[in-house]
């Protein structure tokens, strides 16, 4: 199920709430919980139901194992990342594993494609943080396997993140604040993301839709646009998500790591990816950049170490080369902000904005291709060399239908706009109720909107 | 404990500053009793349009999208298992949403104050006309098409055959197009056909007639549908008459509508500028009877019970039937075959003091082969009446008209 349907919006989302808020006591409240987030998971693909209940298992028993046999405790944590890694590696790499053992041995060995199933890459690397953190002794190991499928389960986060580390829930588990008034500001917080995700992020995806310009040859400007418009889209679509998440969560008393912090407003790229997908970031940095030295280590090695991370945060975004290459290119980037563009004294701001945004712009190319050969048909048409004009009509076209959305959202994605929400919500409420409700209201029409699909071939 | 209490808390102790200003938490609100009463509106509100929803009875038929909406799934293990039933379930909450057409109208009006100008393959035009686009188009098929007719007119013998190619809105109104928007997909597409037709068909270029209708200061087009008005189409039929050797009709015309909302506008949920009229012309002399394809026969070319329903456009002859057989008082013994769209529907009437006999096939519904049509004798003159964003992508003609070449 997605936040964006009727389904969730008139039916689930109200069902939910009026149970969880009605039936007292907190184990009341986690079972219903974990029946709605249970259902919400299965209600696109019912069959990685089984999925999910095998990753619960495996992670639930291995922490009662660590507990059970504490000298076995660092072979079990290794077995159970292998296994988590293997469950992930199959569904989400499989494929791509395959590609790259035919092209080394020159075999044609092909797969059945499966469904990704969703937010796989999400609750795996929670229920990592749960086995890794239970071995550095962080945690105490959940003896409850309900309260245990609900950490991994919980429908707010569930497939697009944040991703939530046990440690930041472990005590709400058993013990959060349910009150009317989370309800309102985690609802209202809920509806700025929707905004975010329907009004902006659906609108500036259109445009990007329209421009095409990973499939074929096409004009400068209009690889240029459909980058920006790509750009703000994946900004709005993904911290809009976080936003609903994080305020559904806060609604049931659960306080998530924030996500996005208005990155596009950073100075650096090494500052933006502070800011932007925090909670994966974060994660890569407690789980994989410190156990390897972090910056604890000799020049060399510190190279390595921010290569290794940063590939892989490439690849955990998709399974291609193209992926890999963008992460990587992230790293290099920032190795080179520290050790050259930081050490230029009084680097103007506003180069400095305007640089990290078109670095970070100029990395979509890769990003937003499915295969490599749209990734090399991007760069082409934005770099002047598929032998398209740097305009034509249908660019200018382009800029006058899609500028006012892009202006728009450029201004939404700023920090001034940021700041302004929270200081609506904390200081003036009544007026961001206001915007929040017709904003809601704006977007639902925006929804029901998408599937409108008339049927007027025979009226020629 | 409150939260927002909480989170000062974190603040204070927190070892050190966080580097930027924009990473550290921030308080929810502190308006405690508004966040509660919020929180509970918005529960009622969601909660009321689920009601709403729920006993809102089911609509079968959308008269805005012109389709069946969905109806409420059968529930059974199986589609339960393969997820079919979640996916029609959402199709049915979509569907039968109890504002859907104003949400459209809603959301069609933001973006176009946001600058879109075009909805499902319609501009909205600079003076508030619904515009329908024409998208590139396969010179491969246009060769088919012309191939089609010119052999098939050499087949058959005909005294006259004309063919009628009516352009868009896109074409006479081109200054009233968006931004950057041009029609040069359609005008190449005439040129070309004209240019590729034979000379033994009469296919009169019907801009600069049309471009006439616009002077005298009549609508060429509707505001709000694809079609041609009764205006324009009269006024080519009278520029046409005496080269095509068609005797001019004496018609009285009158508004039989003034609220027509025509096709563009479900097709875009745009709310044009207004409302147009529908002007019907009615032979004085001579009387005709229509024989449909289910054998219904009707004593007018107009249906008057499609006015005042969604779709008044069905007043010109009602649906596109595969073929209609029309017989007239005319003072003459000659027959006409015509093939066309749905721009012949409110061209037809004029025609009706020419002819004793008019067989009006519709190729993309009439199934049997040409010949068929031939079984009882030949026609004295052929006419195709089309508009090019019917014939530019639809095979059905050249179909229908090679058929027997082949054999």
């Amino acid at each position: 199920m997605v936040f964006s349907s009727n389904i969730f919006i008139f039916f689930f989302l109200p069902a939910c709430l009026l149970l969880y808020f009605l039936i007292p006591g907190i184990r009341a409240k986690n079972m219903i919980l974990l029946l709605f987030s249970l259902v919400f998971y299965a209600w696109g693909e019912p069959i990685y139901l089984f999925l999910i209940l095998v990753s619960i298992l495996l992670n639930y028993l291995t922490g009662l194992y660590m507990e059970r046999i504490p000298s076995w405790r660092k072979g079990i944590m290794v077995m159970a990342v292998i296994l988590n890694l293997a469950l992930l590696g199959f569904f989400k790499y499989y494929s791509f594993l395959l590609s790259i053992v035919n092209s080394l041995f020159g075999l044609a060995l092909t797969s059945r494609k499966l469904p990704l199933p969703i937010g796989i890459s999400f609750y795996t690397f929670q229920a990592l943080s749960y086995v890794i953190d239970l071995y550095r002794g962080k945690i105490k190991v959940q003896k409850n396997v309900f309260r245990f499928a609900l950490y991994i389960s919980l429908f707010p986060q569930l497939i697009a993140g944040p991703i939530v580390r046990y440690s930041e829930v472990e005590n709400a588990l058993t013990d959060r604040p349910v009150t009317p008034e989370r309800l309102g500001t985690g609802l209202m917080r809920f509806a700025y993301g929707f905004a975010k995700k329907v009004l902006l992020a659906n609108t500036l995806g259109a445009v990007y839709e329209k421009t095409g310009f990973q499939l074929g040859p096409v004009s400068v400007l209009t690889a240029w646009i459909g980058i920006a418009a790509y750009g703000l889209q994946i900004y709005f679509d993904f911290s809009g998500y976080s936003d609903m998440a994080i305020g559904l969560g806060h609604c049931f008393g659960f306080e998530f790591p924030e996500n996005f912090r208005a990155s596009y407003g950073s100075k650096s790229i090494t500052e933006l990816w502070r800011r932007h997908h925090m909670s994966l970031g974060n994660w890569f940095k407690e789980y994989v950049y410190i156990p390897l030295g972090g910056n604890r280590v000799g020049t060399f090695r510190y190279i390595i170490n921010i290569l290794i991370v940063w590939g892989l945060t490439g690849l955990w975004h998709g399974a291609g080369f193209h992926f890999v290459l963008w992460g990587l290119y992230f790293g290099v980037w920032m190795l080179f902000e520290k050790y050259v563009l930081f050490k230029i004294k009084h680097f103007p701001a506003v180069l400095a904005h305007l640089l990290t945004i078109f670095v970070f712009f100029f990395g979509f190319g890769m990003f937003q291709s499915e295969t490599w050969a749209q990734a090399v048909q991007s760069y082409q048409n934005m770099l002047f060399s598929s032998g398209m004009p740097a305009w034509d009509q249908s660019a200018l076209r382009l800029l006058v239908t899609g500028g006012p959305i892009l202006v728009i959202g450029g201004f939404f994605a700023s920090p001034l706009m940021l700041r302004t929400r929270e200081k609506l919500m904390k200081d003036h409420f009544a007026v961001s109720a206001v915007i929040s409700l017709f904003l809601m209201i704006l977007s639902i029409a925006f929804m029901v909107a998408q599937d409108y699909n008339p049927f007027l071939y025979y009226r020629f | 404990m409150d939260a927002p209490q909480n989170d000062k808390q974190v603040n204070a102790s927190a070892p050190k500053a966080p580097r930027s200003r924009i990473l550290q938490k921030q308080e929810w609100s502190q308006n405690y009793h508004s966040a509660a009463i919020y929180g509970y509106v918005f529960v009622v509100l969601l909660i009321c349009a689920a009601l709403w929803h729920i006993f809102t009875p089911d609509r079968g038929y959308s008269a805005l999208e012109k389709r069946t909406l969905t109806a409420f799934p059968q529930l059974s293990w199986q589609n339960l298992a393969s997820a079919e039933w979640m996916q029609k379930v959402e199709k049915y909450a979509s569907d039968q949403f109890p504002a859907r057409d104003a949400m459209m109208k809603l959301k069609s009006d933001v973006s176009l104050r946001l600058g879109e100008t075009e909805s499902n393959g319609v501009y909205y035009g600079r003076d508030g006309s619904l515009m329908q686009a024409m998208t590139p188009w396969e010179p491969e098929l246009l060769d088919k098409t012309v191939e089609a007719v010119t052999r098939f007119t050499e087949r058959y013998t005909f005294r006259s055959s004309y063919f009628l190619l009516v352009p868009s809105a896109m074409v006479l109104y081109s200054e009233n197009l968006p931004f950057f928007v041009d029609n040069q997909a359609e005008t190449s597409y005439i040129e070309a056909f004209r240019e590729k037709l034979p000379e033994t068909l009469l296919a009169p270029d019907l801009l600069p007639i049309l471009n006439e209708t616009k002077q005298s200061g009549e609508r060429v087009f509707y505001l709000t549908d694809h079609h041609w008005t009764t205006d324009a189409a009269y006024h080519v039929f009278t520029s046409v008459a005496p080269s095509f050797g068609w005797k001019e009709s004496r018609m009285d015309f009158s508004v039989v509508s003034n609220h027509f909302l025509g096709a563009l506008v479900s097709k875009s949920g745009y709310m044009p500028a207004s409302s147009d009229s529908i002007l019907a012309g009615y032979d004085r002399e001579t009387s005709v009877r229509v024989a449909r394809t289910n054998g219904e026969i009707q004593s007018s070319f107009y249906r008057p019970e499609a006015l005042g329903t969604s779709d008044e456009y069905l007043f010109f002859l009602g649906d596109n039937e595969p073929m209609l057989t029309i017989t007239t008082t005319a003072d003459s013994d000659e027959t006409l075959l015509v093939f066309k769209d749905s721009y012949a529907n409110c061209f037809l009437p004029f025609l009706a003091a020419s002819y004793k006999t008019i067989i009006v096939i519709d190729p993309r519904y009439y199934s049997e082969p040409v010949s068929s049509l031939f079984i009882t004798g030949g026609y004295t003159d052929v006419l195709f009446l089309y508009s090019p964003h019917t014939l530019a992508y639809n095979e059905a003609l050249s179909i229908l008209l090679v058929d027997e070449a082949e054999e």
